[in-house]
C-alpha cells in the first residue's frame, strides 16, 4: 500500500467524536440519533462486521424533558433474581437517583441484540451536566444538531424587551405574569 | 492429451492409485460402497496427504517442472512461428531465434559436445546479447519520451526513476512471462531465472527493431512494457525526499511565501486512534491537504499532496494515454524541468497535450 493510500485509509476508519447537547431534548428522538452514530450506520463504509461506529459524548442529561405524561407513567422494571426482587421505578424516580440513566438505558434499548452491543455503549459518554473532563473534551471534533429548539421561557427575556413586546390588550396591573415582577407593568 | 515420457513423481502416485482402485473393483464384489461410489475411509487422507508431501516438495523446489519442450510432439518452429502471430508482429525467424537464445543455453551445448567427444564443437547459433542491448536501449529511450510526454510537470528525476523502474529486471521479467517466453527461451536453467527472462524480453524488443522498424516497437514498448505502469501509483515509484525543503524551494523560485501547515482537522487527540488533518498554505491560499496519526506525518503527506498537484500526478489527473489515445502523443526528446528548476513560471511555459 502506498504511503497516501495508507494515511487515507487511517482516515477513513479514525472515529469522530461529537458532542450533543440533552437539553429539552426528547431521550427517545435523540436515542435514535445517537443510536445511528454509535453503530455507525450513517458511513458509506458500514458493513455489519465492520467495526466503524464514532464516540457521542452527551452532556446536560439531567435537562432532558420527556413528553406527555411519561415522568409519571413510565415505569423502569428491575429483578434482583432473589425471590420478591422486582421492583417498579417511575421514570422520575429514576432520573432522581442517576440524571444519565434514562438515556443511558434507552440508547441501549435501541442498539441491536448482539454481541457488539456493549462495545457500542462503551463509546457513549453520559454527563448529567455541562462540565466535561479536558481529556474527553480535547477528543471532540463535531456536534450533532439538536433534534429540538430549546423552548425560551417568559423569565429569559430582559426586563425592555418584555416591555418593548407589542401588546393587542394592554396588561392589567393586577394580572401576575410569570416571572415578571409586578410593579413593572 | 499429450504423451510424457518422463513421469512426475505426483503422475506415477496417482497412476497407482488409479491402478490399485481398478484391482478392487475387477473383484466383482457388488457392495454398496462400490455401487454407490463411496471411497474407503483411508482414501481422502491419504490424497491429502500426497497434496501435501508436493506442496513441500514444491517449496523446496524439487518437484519436478513440467518443461512443455520434453513433450513428444514440441515443435520449436511451430511455436516460434506462432509467437509472433499471437503478438501481430512480424519477425525475421532467424533474429527472433537468436533473441530467445541465451548464452548460457550455448556455452551448455558446447560443453555437451565436448564431452561427447566432438574435438571442434561447431554450433550454427547466436546468443542474445547484441539484440538485448539494442532493445534495452529502445525501451529506455521511448519510455522516458513517453512519459515526459504524458506528465509535462513531473519533474525529470520522476522521469528517469520511472523509467528505471520500467527496464529493471522484475518488470521486464513479469512482462516476458506475460507474453510466454517461459517454454520459448533456450536457457540452461529450468524455468528460466527472471534475469534471464527480462534479457529475452529485450532481446525480443531489439529483434522487433531488427524486423519491422522503430515505429512498430515503439508501439510494442507501449503496449506490453508501458502498459504494466496501469494501474499503479507513480508516485510510490518516485518519492520525494525532503519534500518540505522542495516545496519551499518551488515556492521560493516562484515568488510565493513559505508554505504554512496548519490543522484543519482533528479527532481523538488522547486516544490511540488519532486523526489530523493538515492543510499546506502559501499567502493564505490553499495548496494542498494530507491526513496522519500524528501531526508530523499529516505535515508530510499534505507536503506530498501540494507536490503532486503541482506536478499533476494526483489521483484524479488523466490517466496515461494507451491504445489509440497514444497515436495523437507527440514524443517529447528535450527533458522536463529538473526539481531545481522547477518553479511556476516555467511550468507555465511548459505545453502539455
Amino acid at each position: 500500500m502506498s504511503a497516501v493510500g495508507r494515511v487515507q485509509q487511517w482516515a477513513t476508519f479514525g472515529r469522530m467524536w461529537y458532542l450533543f447537547d440533552a437539553k429539552w431534548q426528547n431521550p427517545f428522538h435523540s436515542a435514535d440519533k445517537i443510536k445511528d452514530i454509535l453503530t455507525g450506520t450513517h458511513k458509506p463504509i458500514y458493513h455489519d462486521l465492520n467495526d466503524c461506529g464514532d464516540h457521542v459524548v452527551v452532556i446536560n442529561s439531567s435537562d432532558i424533558a420527556l413528553p406527555g405524561v411519561e415522568w409519571e407513567k413510565r415505569v423502569y422494571f428491575h429483578h434482583t433474581g432473589y425471590a420478591k426482587g422486582a421492583s417498579w421505578t417511575l421514570a422520575w424516580e429514576l432520573h432522581h437517583k442517576d440524571p444519565t440513566m434514562i438515556l443511558r438505558k434507552t440508547v441501549y434499548s435501541k442498539l441491536g441484540k448482539n454481541l457488539l452491543r456493549r462495545g457500542r455503549m462503551e463509546k457513549l459518554h453520559i454527563f448529567p451536566d455541562d462540565k466535561i473532563p479536558d481529556s474527553i473534551l480535547e477528543n471532540v471534533s463535531a456536534q450533532l444538531r439538536q433534534m429540538r429548539p430549546i423552548p425560551k421561557r417568559l423569565d429569559h427575556y430582559t426586563r425592555e424587551e418584555v416591555e418593548k413586546f407589542p401588546k393587542v390588550v394592554p396588561a392589567q396591573i393586577n394580572l401576575h405574569l410569570i416571572g415578571v415582577p409586578h410593579t413593572s407593568i | 492429451m499429450a504423451t510424457k515420457l518422463k513421469l512426475g513423481h505426483s503422475l506415477c502416485t496417482s497412476l497407482l492409485t488409479r491402478v490399485a482402485r481398478k484391482q478392487l473393483t475387477v473383484r466383482n464384489i457388488n457392495t454398496t460402497a462400490s455401487v454407490f461410489a463411496i471411497e474407503a475411509r483411508w482414501t481422502a487422507p491419504y490424497l491429502r496427504d500426497l497434496a501435501k508431501r508436493k506442496k513441500i516438495m514444491e517449496e523446496k523446489g524439487l518437484f519436478p517442472q513440467d518443461k512443455r519442450s520434453e513433450y513428444i510432439e514440441w515443435n520449436y518452429d511451430a511455436e516460434l512461428y506462432a509467437f509472433g502471430k499471437r503478438l501481430q508482429e512480424e519477425f525475421e525467424d532467424e533474429v527472433l531465434r537468436a533473441a530467445l537464445t541465451d548464452a548460457s543455453y550455448i556455452r551448455q551445448e558446447i560443453q555437451r559436445q565436448q564431452d561427447l567427444g566432438v574435438s571442434s564443437p561447431a554450433l550454427m547459433m547466436s546468443s542474445n546479447e547484441e539484440l538485448s542491448d539494442g532493445g534495452a536501449k529502445v525501451i529506455t529511450d521511448y519510455s522516458s519520451k513517453f512519459l515526459r510526454a504524458a506528465l509535462p510537470l513531473f519533474p525529470e528525476e520522476g522521469i528517469s526513476a520511472v523509467t528505471e523502474y520500467l527496464s529493471s529486471e522484475v518488470v521486464l521479467a513479469e512482462v516476458g512471462f506475460g507474453i510466454g517466453l517461459r517454454d520459448l527461451i533456450l536457457c540452461q536453467e529450468h524455468p528460466p531465472a527472471p534475469s534471464t527472462a527480462a534479457r529475452a524480453l529485450q532481446a525480443v524488443v531489439g529483434a522487433l527493431h531488427a524486423s519491422s522498424g522503430l515505429a512498430r516497437t515503439q508501439a510494442f514498448v507501449r503496449d506490453f512494457v508501458l502498459a504494466h505502469l496501469s494501474g499503479k501509483d507513480i508516485n510510490s515509484i518516485w518519492k520525494v525526499e525532503d519534500p518540505m525543503k522542495v516545496l519551499s524551494g518551488i515556492l521560493a523560485r516562484s515568488g510565493c511565501g513559505e508554505p504554512e501547515p496548519r490543522i484543519i482537522f482533528q479527532s481523538g487527540k488522547n486516544t490511540i486512534q488519532a486523526v489530523y488533518q493538515v492543510g499546506i498554505y502559501t499567502d493564505k491560499n490553499f495548496i494542498g491537504s494530507g491526513y496522519g496519526e500524528t501531526v508530523g506525518e499529516a505535515v508530510e503527506q499534505a507536503t506530498h499532496d501540494a507536490l503532486r498537484r503541482l506536478f499533476h500526478t494526483t489521483d484524479s489527473t488523466t490517466p496515461l494515454p494507451f491504445g489509440p489515445a497514444a497515436a495523437d502523443l507527440t514524443l517529447k526528446e528535450s527533458s522536463n524541468l529538473t526539481l531545481q528548476d522547477w518553479s511556476l513560471e516555467k511550468a507555465k511555459n511548459v505545453v502539455s497535450c
